[in-house]
């Protein structure tokens, strides 16, 4: 069993893995980032190119959303193995793998509804596929990444705030974790595109308890 | 109105990961998917006007 150990020791000194916790990280950001990019771009079609999102297209939307929060869960939190019980990696990435079924479930629906040969399909091409189907390929690199995490990822992974210093019995008595200045920019971003999101579907729905199924103005304003 | 709802949560579940405790992030990350499972199969089906 020493053996074992000293085997398993000697490989995590390697300095391929000293590295790997940073890069871990910076991974964790960029799905985050990545989906704020697409969100960005699907309300840049809606408010720019004056495209009005159907139901399913803001179903896609909350699913990409939820999707990327098991990153965020693993950025907040990764410093620690286990929380409450729960395995920190474990949490974040079968919440990642979780929404990213459902999302695609969703698009794979839109898709269907119109692949029919002749079908324009709903919206303007982007780079030659509709935005449902460029949502179907972001839930399949979603349960791609959040399974080689699984796999490749360690715990307590990360380069963050606490994992290489002792917490304090203060710190670790406060109710909100600290974060980089970086993991806080990302935050904030996140945090803008669903604050965007809930004025924009609002003001698409108004005071209606279901979007329409072919929207064409943004009914609070309309009524 | 739901749908906005529903980004409401998720804007409150962001904010839950920001504390050490799991469990807040885990119910409302159930409740956010519940919903918008529920609110898909409503879409899916409304306009089928099934007599179940």
């Amino acid at each position: 069993m020493s053996e074992m150990n000293e085997v398993t020791a000697s490989h995590d000194e390697h300095p391929a893995w000293k590295l790997w916790p940073r890069i871990e990280f910076a991974i964790l950001h960029f799905c985050v980032l990545a989906i704020c990019a697409v969100l960005g771009g699907a309300l840049w079609v809606q408010f720019v190119a004056g495209e009005y999102p159907c139901p399913l297209c803001i179903l896609q939307r909350m699913a990409m959303i939820l999707a990327a929060m098991g990153s965020v869960f693993v950025i907040t939190h990764g410093h620690y193995a286990r929380v409450q019980g729960f395995s920190v990696m474990g949490l974040g990435y079968g919440m990642s793998i979780l929404a990213a079924l459902v999302g695609l479930a969703i698009a794979t629906r839109q898709i269907l509804l119109h692949i029919a040969p002749g079908d324009l399909g709903y919206g303007s091409p982007v780079l030659g596929m509709h935005l449902y189907t460029w949502a179907a390929v972001v839930f399949l690199v979603v349960l791609l990444v959040s399974g080689l995490m699984l796999i490749f990822g360690r715990t307590p992974i990360l380069h963050c705030p606490v994992c290489h210093e002792v917490e304090s019995p203060e710190e670790s008595n406060k109710k909100f974790i600290r974060l980089r200045w970086y993991s806080w920019a990302m935050f904030w971003i996140f945090g803008a595109i669903i604050f965007i999101n809930v004025f924009a579907t609002f003001a698409e729905s108004g005071f209606h308890a279901f979007l329409p199924d072919n929207p064409s103005s943004y009914r609070l304003f309309e009524e | 109105m739901v749908a906005a709802g529903i980004f409401l949560s998720l804007l409150i579940l962001l904010i839950l990961t920001l504390r050490r405790h799991a469990w807040p992030t885990v119910f409302f990350f159930f409740l956010s998917l519940a919903l918008i499972v529920l609110l898909f199969l409503h879409h899916a089906t409304d306009s089928l006007k099934l007599n179940l």
